[in-house]
This record gives structure tokens, sequence and C-alpha cells, in this order.
């Protein structure tokens, strides 16, 4: 009995020396700040040119920075460059920042910002550099960068691209890049064990000045009420997405705050266009006629979601934008051009044919969204109202993002979330509602393949115009048209729910990003 | 259910009534009236079956037709409780679907399921007990070593039917040893009966009883066990909830104060196993003649 005791004991100290930054509770030593951070979901891959989803994005900004930054509240401000001019109509020049290193020491040069424009061009991602006409290197610490029509909005695009380093990707394999990333970020990689946890440490020698925080574990706990758990037990510091339900009893507790703050990240409902829908079993796609997906809108309960599944942490859309974006139309609400009404939605069906309904699929998460599952559910229950069959293919998100990929050849109906923290309707019109394959870098995630001329004209404007205003003007065009078209529905805004530790410092930011080196422990 | 089983087997094709009396007259019969948690057990098998078999009757709404739920009644609490209804006895979940209606079509699942895996264990089980146990040597090495490998699978991870069958093999095969060595297998051998009519008709009635007792305590388990999988996730449709899913469910809110709504199934789902496993527990002690 004692001998087992005493080998407890000693096992328990050797295991507290060895790994001692590591284990050490938060704030327990000033010099050695550690936290750990609760997402709901892992990151698929770490190289920043390869996936765009909120996880995943996250991770990026730790480890690498971009020409321009986005403050919490959207404002866009120097970073890697130090200042920009634009010369002409098509040509930006770009000072870079001297004496940024990379983790390996490396300083960072002009040809770097070429090498990430040139290897974007040919990712997953090429989206972000479809307004990138050339980077040039005038000199170690100038670039020049030519748009192929007039773009008010390069600098926006800009924070969006991260830089990699030239020697170092360059003989590196993809899959290595996905698995450890290298940049010039404010923290460096040192372990990622998927799905359970990714640890970093603070790049020393980062150009802002090395982050407060010294060791951060990002850990995923898909399950709400995990999550909720492992705050109170003390097993993370801060959680993302605290479950609504979980709100109250947290906020009642003393040794934790609630941030909440309303998101971007629009849940939106992709309506398949085709002639011929995977998952209808009609010979014609019922909803190619704009009668039947006027019905479904109507026949959906926003409000309802928002009330019970969401207990009143969401905000229905107006459009597919919020009111701080370029293209954003004052007065167009979507809630108010067709109104909750079962009773209209299935004269709407019954006036295009389809009284007797028809069947299709849902796809969507179960972990990615709030109460993605719930959602789900309900809204077959909404939608059998007017006979539309909705049968469930939930997934986890893992799964999700490659199921849905364009060309969509599974599915008919889609439910995912988008935001669009550049503050320009026009990134999201560019990639998920401009005409499929017209355009290269443009309509990429058209899941539903709607075309409109008039939709790809107005957005062919607003990104030919180096005036913001005009870009504007072009884009709410865009947007009155899509929301007469209705190819996809706009549901709810989400609302940022954070828990943390009274002694953590969280700044919430619009984009949702949570950025370890604005953190802090007291 | 309880009373049909321990009759059947000696029983020759008589009259159905004359093996009722033959059974109500019996030792078995007389012991079960005398046990209190026999009876106990008996009476919460009896309410669960009827329960499942009225199903649609007892309940205002189907909880699986989605055109019957309404999002705006969701997370309506026990009728006893402030906001409660009496329409949803046990309150809603978050879909709007009355918990109590939910209860009795889960239950249908998951009895449903643990009847049907039960019958697929002792059909594979019990044949592959009687042919190892009754043939012996190669046969019977091979088999039991499938048996074992199958034994160190946790039943959870792989479905219900490929583990089940172990348990039924062994003790029929161990039954099947004692047995054939027996007077009457020699004799009906003498006389030239073929093999499968000798493991039918002589050896396997007399192995029957072991078989019952486990057949019995098993279905409490199946039922357990698709819980445990409708838990995880990988059990039946999210439309549909078992028992298992209407618990995981209700686990999600559980620290919200919404408590009801896997509190109510997981009362359920140990009310029926214990119903079951003291009826078990009671057939065991009866039909085991070690135990006499």
């Amino acid at each position: 009995m004692n001998s087992t005791g005493f080998a407890h004991l000693t096992r328990r100290g050797a295991m507290a020396g060895a790994a001692a930054a590591a284990l050490i509770p938060t704030g327990a030593r000033a010099q050695a700040k550690a936290l750990t951070i609760a997402l709901t979901a892992d990151a698929i891959i770490l190289d920043p040119h390869a996936a765009n989803e909120l996880s995943a994005n996250i991770m990026f900004y730790h480890f690498y920075d971009a020409l321009v930054q986005r403050t919490p509240e959207l404002e866009f401000k120097p970073s890697l460059a130090e200042s920009w001019q634009v010369t002409d109509d098509l040509t930006w020049v770009f000072k870079l920042r001297r004496g940024v290193k990379f983790h390996n020491g490396d300083e960072l040069k002009a040809s770097d910002v070429v090498f990430t424009v040139e290897r974007l061009k040919k990712a997953l991602m090429a989206s972000l550099v479809a307004n990138i006409a050339s980077a040039r290197a005038v000199d170690d610490y100038t670039v020049e960068f030519k748009t192929p029509k007039p773009y008010a909005v390069l600098h926006m695009a800009l924070a969006e691209i991260l830089i990699m380093n030239e020697k170092h990707a360059s003989a590196q394999t993809p899959e290595q890049i996905g698995l450890r990333p290298m940049g010039t970020g404010p923290y460096r990689l040192v372990e990622w064990i998927k799905e359970d946890r990714l640890v970093m440490e603070a790049h020393p020698d980062h150009w802002r000045g090395k982050a407060k925080i010294e060791r951060v574990t990002f850990r995923p706990i898909t399950n709400p009420a995990t999550r909720t758990a492992a705050l109170l037990t003390g097993g993370v510091d801060v959680i993302q997405d605290l479950s609504v339900r979980d709100v109250a009893s947290v906020r009642a507790n003393n040794a934790f705050n609630v941030i909440t703050r309303p998101s971007l990240l629009n849940i939106v409902l992709a309506l398949d266009m085709r002639d011929k829908s995977p998952t209808i079993d009609l010979p014609v796609n019922p909803m190619k006629d704009q009668r039947v997906r006027e019905a479904i809108v109507r026949a959906i309960n926003v409000e309802g979601l928002r009330t019970v599944v969401m207990n009143g942490f969401s905000t229905p859309s107006e459009q597919f934008v919020p009111s701080s974006h370029l293209g954003y139309v004052p007065g167009l609400n979507f809630r108010q051009m067709y109104p909750f009404d079962v009773a209209r939605a299935a004269a709407l069906m019954k006036e295009a044919g389809f009284e007797r309904g028809f069947t299709m699929t849902l796809d969507t998460t179960n972990n990615r969204y709030v109460n993605d599952g719930t959602i789900a559910q309900a809204l077959a229950s909404m939608l059998s109202r007017i006979n539309i069959t909705v049968n469930l293919n939930l997934m986890p998100r893992a799964n999700f993002f490659g199921y849905i990929r364009v060309p969509s050849d599974k599915s008919s109906f889609i439910m995912s979330g988008w935001d669009t923290p550049s503050g320009d309707a026009g990134n999201m019109y560019n990639v998920l509602l401009y005409s499929r394959g017209r355009k290269t870098g443009y309509g990429q995630a058209n899941r539903g393949a709607y075309s409109n001329p008039a939709f790809d004209d107005a957005i062919d404007k607003a990104d030919a115009t180096s005036d913001m205003k005009k870009r504007h003007e072009h884009l709410q065009e865009a947007t009155r048209i899509a929301a007469r078209d209705i190819p996809m529905i706009p549901v709810h805004y989400e609302q940022d729910i954070y828990a943390a530790k009274k002694n953590v410092v969280v700044v919430p930011r619009m984009d949702k990003f949570i950025w370890a080196y604005e953190m802090d422990v007291t | 259910m309880a009373a049909n089983m321990p009759a059947a087997p000696p029983a020759p094709q008589r009259s159905l009534q004359r093996s009722w009396q033959r059974f109500l007259a019996s030792e078995l019969a007389h012991n079960w009236r005398r046990s209190a948690s026999a009876i106990a057990g008996s009476i919460i098998i009896l309410g669960f079956v009827v329960m499942v078999t009225a199903g649609p009757y007892l309940t205002a709404q189907n909880p699986y037709d989605v055109r019957q739920l309404d999002i705006m009644e969701a997370f309506k609490p026990p009728m006893w409780l402030e906001g409660g209804a009496f329409q949803y006895i046990l309150g809603t979940d978050q879909q709007g679907r009355d918990v109590w209606a939910s209860i009795v079509y889960g239950s249908r699942i998951s009895l449903f399921i643990g009847l049907a895996a039960m019958l697929g264990s002792v059909l594979i089980g019990a044949t592959l007990g009687l042919v190892a146990g009754f043939y012996g040597g190669r046969l019977d090495a091979v088999i039991m070593r499938i048996a074992d490998i199958q034994l160190s699978f946790p039943s959870v991870l792989i479905a219900l039917v490929s583990v089940g069958w172990v348990v039924y093999a062994r003790t029929v095969r161990g039954a099947t040893l004692r047995e054939k060595n027996r007077e009457y297998v020699q004799a009906a051998r003498v006389s030239g009966l073929p093999n499968h009519k000798i493991i039918l008709k002589h050896v396997l009635p007399n192995v029957l009883t072991p078989l019952i007792v486990i057949a019995t305590i098993q279905v409490g388990t199946f039922i357990l066990i698709e819980a445990s999988l409708s838990f995880l996730g990988v059990g039946v449709p999210i439309t549909q909830p078992s028992l298992g899913l209407l618990i995981k469910n209700g686990f999600d809110v559980l620290f919200s104060g919404l408590w009801w709504i896997s509190v109510f199934p997981g009362l359920f789902i140990m009310l029926v196993v214990f119903g079951i496993n003291l009826l078990g527990d009671f057939l065991r002690d009866e039909l085991n003649p070690r135990l006499k």
C-alpha cells in the first residue's frame, strides 16, 4: 500500500518536471503563459492555399501573415507591407517591411510574395488571386501588382493571401506543407495530432514582437455539451461556440465570462437549378421554377429557428451579406419579400404544378455550424408542410466539404455557412453565384449551378472599376437580382458565443477568427 | 412470452390447451407464482410488449412523421412542471417530438433490434455449437477458434449478431459434448439414423434449456448495445430515434437544465432491461439442474 503510493508520487513528480511548460496551469508562472482553446473542429489541412474553412483559417493566421492585416473590426492596416500606393488604374505598389523573419530565420523578400501569388494560381484557393494579373519584384522590398481590370479592393483581397517562404516551400511536397506550416506568423507549430490537439509556441523573432502567450493549444471538441464540460472542469481556458442552451448557466458562474457578438457567418441554403437534379426523382428539376424556390423560402420559419433552435442567439438574414458590406441594399429584406407563410407557399407549389410535392436530399454537416443537425431536421419538418419530403444526409464536416464540392454531382439542396470577412459582397458572389466555368477563379463554389447573365454582368462591372462607390452600386444590383432569382436562401447569422475563464482576455473578432496574439492571461 | 417457452421443448405435438395445463401444473409455474421478482419481471415485460404492439394507439403524435412535428412546440417540460402541457406528458425534445411518443416508437425499434439480433445469434450460434460438439475434431477446433477471435472484439465495435452467436455456440457445444455420449444418442446411432436427424431430434431438444436462459437475458443486452451504438451516432436514422438516440439528443442539452429529453428514455431502458434480467435470472435458477 505504502509502496504504491510512493511510486505514484514519484511518477507524478517526474512527469511534472519533464514537461513543465506543457503542464503548468494558466497564469501559474508569469513568464510562461499558456492557453488551451477548444474549437468546434480541427483543421483539415494546414496549407493556407488549400482550404478556406473557419477552423483551418484560425490556425493559418497564427503561422502566416499577409501583406495587409484585418483588425477585429474588419479595418485594413499594414502588416508585412508597410505601405502601398495605387500608381495607375491597374497598378499597385507595395513596400515590404524590412527585417521580417520566417520561423526558419530567413528574411522576407519580395520574391516570396511573387512565389506565393504564383503558387496560389495553381492551388485550390485560386479565387484569391483571380484579380491579380501579375506580381513582380521591383527590388527585394518592393512588389508591383497588376490587376487585369481596375480593381478597387486589391488591398482587402491581399489580407487573405498568406505569404510563404519561396526557398522552403519549393523544396517541400504539398503534403509536407499541409502538415508543417512555416511562415512569418506569431506562432510556430510544435505538434499536430489530428483530431486531438494542435500545439504551438510563440515565434521569438516575430516582427510585431513576441506574443504574450508562450504556448497555445487548440483542441477540437465537437460536442457542445462536452465543450461546456471541458470549460467547467478546467480542461480548457476558452471555448468557441458555447451552446446556446448553456449561456445562462455559464453566465451565472462567477469563474467564467461569456462573450457574445453578432457573427458574419450566414447560414445559406443552396438550391439546385440544373435541368435534372441528382436526388430528385422527377424528370425535370422542379427547383428550376422560381415559384418553387419562393415556396421553399416561405415555408421556412426563420423566426422559429431563432427563438427555439438558437435560443434567441441568431439574427435572421436580410440578405447574403450584412449591412456593413459593399453590396448591401438598404431596405431589401428577404424576410419581408418572402415572409413565412405556409398557405401562400402551398399555393405557389400548386401554381407551379407541384402540388403533390417531391422528394430531395438535404446535405449538411452535423458538427460544423451551431445546431446544424437540429436545424436540418426542423427544415425537413417545415418543408413537409408543402409536400416536399426532405431526406437528411448529415455528415461530419471532414466529409462534407469534399462531398458538396462543385460540380456537386450528388447534391440538390445544401446547407452551409458562408462568411465574407473581406467586407465586400463581391468575394461571395464571385465564388458562390457567378456562372460556372465562364471565367477562371469565378463560380468554383456555385453549388446550385445558378447562371444569370445579368448577374454575371453586374459582377463583371463591379470587378472592372477602381471606384469604390461604383463597385458598391454594381454589387447592389447583383444583390437585387439574386434576391429576385433566389438561387440561394439566406437563413440566419449565427451569434458568436465564447466562454472563457475570468482571467483570460478574449477579443472577439467580427470574422470569428480566434487569434491568440491578441489574447492575454492575467 | 414467458409462459410458452419452457413448455415447448419437451412437449410433443399435442393440443395447445393440454400443454398449457401441463405447464400450469409444472414445478416451474408453481415456483413462478411464489417468486416476487419473477412476477415483477413478467409484468414489466408484459407491459413492454403491450406498449410495443399497441404503440400508435397510445400516443397522440407519430414522432417519426415530420409533418406532425412543430418546432414551436420544442423543449416543453413534462406536464407537471411550469410551462408543461397536458398533451406532452413527459415533455418534448428539440424538434417538438413528444418524449412519451418517442419512447413508445423508439421501444419498437429497440425491441425489434433486440429480438432480431437474438434470433440471429441463436440460429448461428446453436447451429455452429451443435456441429462443433457433435462432430468434434478439426471442425470443432476451427469453429471454436473463430469464436475466440470474435470474443476478443468489443461488442460495441462490431454489429450485434456477429458477436452474439459466440455465447450460444460455446454453451451448445458444451451441452452437446455431454449429450452425445448418453445412451439415447448411442441408441439412435445404432438404429442407423442419419446424423442430422440425431442432432435435430435428439440432441437439440436436450440442449435447449441453457439456450433459453441466455436468449432471455441477451435480449436485454442487445437493447443496451443498440442504445450505445445509437448514442455514438452509428445506429438508426436521426429522424427515427431509437431509445439510445433519444438519450443522445437529450445529452447535448443536459447541462442546460433540459433534463427530461434524455432522463426518461434512460429510465425506461433501465426498467425494461431490469425486467428482462429479473425473469432471466428466475429462469436460469429454475432450469439449471445443478442449482436444484
